[in-house]
């Protein structure tokens, strides 16, 4: 790799801050780079300050961008908090999505989505907690967000309905209420490090309904 | 005394309510604010209530608000206390310890079902609210469902293994559910809730009754529910 293309790659990862002055990259590399760590700010503000002590002069000071380019990419602080969610959400259910072989039975991929949901989370505490814990302290617009996102992380980690099943709006929400509450709790009592441990839980939990629990807990025990 | 508006508050109050002890009175208003708190917070949440509404809903002047609380959070923390205790204490009561525990659960899922039915206000107070409130309110929050999950892992002595049950099998229920009444509060205002108590029930129960056990104890929940 070149200089200039690792540093674009540096930059693309928010690892590094774009050099003063004429630096040759293109305009638009440019801005998508300031609207990324603008992004990255919100993460660290939130991680540092809750959702309500997030001002937008703290997201510009984590992200060392001036608050009028702030304005320039967003209206205000709910607008950049639901960008940075949007793309944390896709990244960790394409995560799970892709976790595994696909051509593996379902519970297989049941345990490896789930694996790679609780290695994705335990990575990176502060995104983890952005993603889980601060949306429903946050209220409105965002906790709607954050729970039409459960609902498609429930639909990643369960069969697809059969037609005749009546009550599958029930079961997915019992289904993520117990990850989401299970995962969140170990976040807000600072323990991210030890989420993997939860894995042989929440297979049992997920597969259950499915599979009998007896069945469910030998599979998620092997 | 060192306010008119003190003095006229303590005054109205004697006029309407006789002769009670002044203990009684200062019960009535802490009670009334509290009451007017909750009204507020269901409606507007925690961020779009202000001191001022609260007094006026109450009735009450704002120096009697500030003989009862130091500040807004310290109001709304009590009212949060007040809404899980009593619903808490609704529950003990309609599940008493004498009966049998699968009972108990089925018995007080129906009087949690019955109370956010009846008042679906407090409910999202409980449920939507206390979790954007500030750390303590959280906490109080937190605290509930441990009380839950404490209540809930007696039924491990009906397991046939108890001890091949995950710890966290209470936390889970506990969670699921609670979320389940979120949704139902947030997308249909907690209508038809009751409808839910042989599903939760049977959700409930389903780590430690077998199969059989399990939809006898569902099928009661249908029929007496």
């Amino acid at each position: 790799m070149g200089d200039a293309a690792r540093s674009a790659a540096e930059l693309a990862a928010g690892r590094t801050r774009l050099p003063p002055g004429r630096h040759g990259l293109p305009r638009d590399f440019v801005a998508e780079n300031q609207r990324e760590r603008l992004l990255n700010g919100v993460v660290e503000a939130v991680a540092e300050h809750g959702f309500g002590g997030t001002t937008i002069g703290r997201i510009t000071e984590a992200a060392k961008i001036s608050r009028r380019t702030f304005y320039e990419y967003f209206s205000g602080k709910e607008e950049c908090f639901l960008a940075a969610y949007a793309m944390i959400d896709a990244h960790v259910r394409g995560a799970m999505l892709a976790a595994g072989d696909p051509a593996a039975a379902w519970p297989e991929q049941v345990r490896e989505r789930l694996a790679t949901l609780l290695e994705t989370l335990a990575r990176d505490s502060a995104v983890a907690r952005f993603y889980l814990v601060e949306p429903l302290a946050a209220g409105g617009e965002i906790a709607a967000r954050y729970r039409d996102a459960m609902q498609l992380l429930a639909e990643t980690i369960r069969p697809e309905p059969t037609l005749a099943e009546m009550d599958v709006e029930v079961r997915d929400q019992v289904l993520i209420g117990g990850v989401a509450t299970l995962i969140a709790r170990r976040l807000k009592a600072g323990d991210a490090a030890k989420l993997s441990e939860l894995l042989p839980d929440l297979v049992e939990l997920v597969l259950a309904p499915y599979m009998g629990r007896d069945e469910a807990r030998r599979f998620a025990r092997i | 005394m060192q306010y008119l508006s003190q003095r006229l508050a303590v005054e109205s109050t004697r006029t309407r309510r006789g002769d009670q002890p002044r203990g009684s009175v200062e019960a009535t208003q802490r009670e009334r604010i509290l009451a007017a708190t909750e009204g507020l917070i269901a409606e507007k949440g925690c961020a779009g209530t202000s001191i001022e509404a609260i007094v006026k809903a109450a009735g009450v002047a704002t120096i009697t608000f500030y003989e009862h609380f130091e500040d807004k959070e310290a109001c709304f923390v009590a009212t949060f206390e007040r809404a899980f205790e009593e619903t808490q204490a609704a529950l003990i009561e309609a599940a008493p310890a004498d009966l049998a525990w699968d009972d108990r659960v089925r018995a007080g899922l129906r009087a949690l079902l019955a109370t956010i039915a009846a008042d679906p206000g407090r409910a999202r107070v409980c449920l939507v609210e206390a979790q954007m409130g500030g750390p303590a309110l959280r906490a109080r929050y937190e605290e509930a469902l441990d009380d839950a999950v404490l209540f809930l892992r007696h039924g491990r002595g009906l397991a046939s293994a108890p001890g091949e049950l995950s710890s966290s099998v209470e936390e889970a229920t506990v969670g699921g559910l609670a979320w389940l009444l979120r949704e139902r509060l947030e997308t249909g205002g907690g209508g038809g809730v009751e409808d839910l108590l042989p599903r939760m029930t049977e959700i409930a129960l389903s780590p430690y009754l077998g199969e059989t056990l399990r939809a006898t104890v569902a099928e009661a929940a249908r029929d007496d529910g």
